[in-house]
């Protein structure tokens, strides 16, 4: 299921971590803030996939960790903390949170836990518009960066990337453990995982945790950026569901899928936004569509198919991927 | 097997058990006993319970009352997992096998709960090729691309990856050709030739019994007949009610 990556796959990516660690020098700011993006993006999708892609557990929760993660960052550092201090306690407040909201939400299954999960977003942000501490529906402001537009833009975006990084080398790790087993197990049969043994309630608080601290983190990083918060702007539960179009897309239960699923598709809809200005969401709703069509199991599923199968057998992959809808 | 009645200590001891599904009580005071290296049957028709008790033994599904016992002590509150580290392994209805991962990891996954190390692990893999050759043939396949023969093989070698003192299988010949149930039936008397004690829960009363020394027969929640399958099979009410003759 999981093979331990080969020398060659980790010399790939570390060469693609490289270059994005170089790609700053040589890049003008907007194409910077396009990738921290993208990054920010690829760390809910990654998130995601802890308790969505590899548990099995639909989950709308990653825009309220996004949100609280944000708050906590905008409360603490008018309080003067140091930035990456706030990361920290907010990532921990934010897996406190999900150990807490886990045990009663994760005995729901299916549509019910999917339910929940959005219901939880919302409580947040309801929270946010009515406290004191949050400037409710006001919004907060947040200590401005020292320094000109290079260096914040560099600033915010080499703090995504080590976030980014952090959540893939969590998720490698996880997936070729034994943890990454036992929830893969709970995915494919809860019963069945239950009675090899497995303490799925624990496992899937886990997962849930795993899911939850790394976007409460990209969602400080984002509130020191944004300078402002307002609870619509970072409780938006198109977080949420980019997350899991993005991860669905590029290969659920993978741990490319969720960054390779964020690259194409951030970059699909920038290049249809300025091409075809006038429709460009129609036919990323088209494209989306087709995907979900053709590749149901996202992409990395048919990278993989194909090196199994050989190339040729491309037209026959998807032709068996549509024929599944045909009753 | 042979073993003469209350000869040594009971495996494992069910005394009133109660339970079901929230408010819908589906056992009514189970007593059942197992002596360690046997074979049981459980036999009954559909939904009088037999799943019900494998799921309470096996922890998955919370007792109302009532004590089981295993090997002098008591299953109360472990859990699933607590179940299987004791020794007692179930074999779901259906298979129930992780569709998505190979044959082998399938297995593995039945030793979840022991922390072996991979010469451990390798040594009880080649424990369960030997009473399954053909699984040994199909290690590295998707377990859910394999035919249903194969996959119940599969779903008792994860039983056995747990090493379990009782392995309790859930209907075992359902939805397999004659053949192929006689044959796992040969593989289950090579299990329990091991040591292995086993509940096995049937509706094929005969199969049952040809493989059991000691049958419980169920109905309504109750244990209605108990006894050797010897007997069971010359009782009237048994020929008439399972056996259709």
């Amino acid at each position: 299921m999981f093979k331990p990556w080969s020398k060659i796959q980790w010399f790939l990516m570390g060469m693609g971590v490289f270059a994005l660690i170089l790609m700053p020098s040589f890049s003008e700011n907007d194409v910077i803030r396009k990738w921290m993006d993208i990054l920010m993006i690829a760390i809910l999708a990654t998130s995601w996939n802890f308790i969505g892609g590899l548990t099995g557990y639909p989950s709308f929760a990653p825009a309220a960790f996004f949100g609280l993660g944000a708050y906590i960052t905008a409360i603490l550092m008018n309080a003067g903390f140091n930035f990456f201090l706030t990361l920290a306690i907010g990532s921990a407040f934010g897996g406190v949170i999900a150990l807490l909201l886990g045990i009663p939400i994760l005995r729901l299954r299916g549509h019910y836990f999917a339910i929940a999960t959005f219901g939880v977003a919302e409580f947040f942000r309801e929270m946010a518009d009515n406290l004191r501490i949050t400037g409710g529906g006001d919004g907060i402001n947040l200590p401005q960066i020292i320094g000109g537009p290079d260096y914040f833009t560099r600033f915010f975006y080499f703090s995504m990337l080590g976030v980014a990084v952090l959540a893939f080398l969590v998720q490698y790790f996880v997936t070729r453990h034994r943890l990454g087993y036992g929830l893969v197990a709970i995915r494919e049969n809860e019963d069945a995982a239950a009675m090899t043994g497995i303490d799925t309630t624990k496992y899937k608080i886990i997962a849930f945790v795993l899911s939850s601290v790394f976007p409460a983190m990209a969602g400080g990083v984002y509130a020191y950026r944004a300078a402002f918060l307002e609870p619509i702007d970072v409780f938006d539960i198109l977080f949420s569901i980019k997350a899991i179009v993005m991860t669905m897309l590029g290969g659920v239960g993978t741990v490319m899928g969720p960054l390779v699923g964020s690259f194409l598709m951030e970059y699909l809809a920038d290049y249809l936004w300025s091409a075809f200005t006038e429709f460009h969401s129609m036919l990323l709703g088209i494209i989306i569509v087709l995907s979900v069509l053709f590749l149901p199991r996202g992409l990395m599923h048919l990278f993989q198919e194909l090196r199994l199968k050989g190339w040729r057998s491309l037209g026959a992959i998807l032709r068996n991927n549509i024929q599944r809808f045909r009753v | 097997m042979t073993t003469a009645p209350d000869s040594g200590l009971n495996l494992l001891e069910v005394r009133d058990l109660k339970g079901g599904y929230n408010e819908v009580q589906i056992l009514w005071g189970i007593e059942l006993e197992v002596k360690s290296g046997e074979i049981l049957a459980i036999v009954g028709s559909n939904g009088v319970g037999k799943t019900t008790f494998l799921r309470m033994l096996s922890g998955v599904l919370p007792c109302q009352s009532g004590t089981i016992t295993f090997e002098g002590e008591a299953l109360d509150g472990i859990g699933p997992d607590g179940v299987v580290a004791r020794g007692i392994s179930h074999v779901p209805e259906g298979r129930r096998l992780f569709a998505s991962m190979s044959v082998e990891e399938n297995l593995l996954m039945g030793a979840y709960v022991r922390n072996l190390t991979d010469q451990e692990l390798s040594v009880d893999l080649d424990r369960v090729y030997g009473f399954f050759p053909q699984l040994a043939e199909r290690r590295g396949q998707l377990a859910g691309s394999m035919s249903g023969g194969e996959q119940q093989m599969c779903a008792i070698g994860r039983g056995l990856m747990a090493r379990p003192k009782l392995l309790l299988i859930d209907e075992l010949s359902l939805g397999l050709a004659p053949r192929l149930v006689e044959e796992l039936c040969g593989f289950v008397k090579q299990i329990n030739e091991e040591g292995v004690a086993i509940i096995l829960v049937e509706q094929d009363v005969l199969t049952a019994f040809e493989l059991a020394s000691r049958a419980y027969v169920f109905e309504s929640g109750r244990v209605v007949m108990a006894g050797s399958t010897d007997e069971l099979l010359e009782n009237p009410e048994v020929k008439n009610a399972y056996l259709g003759i």
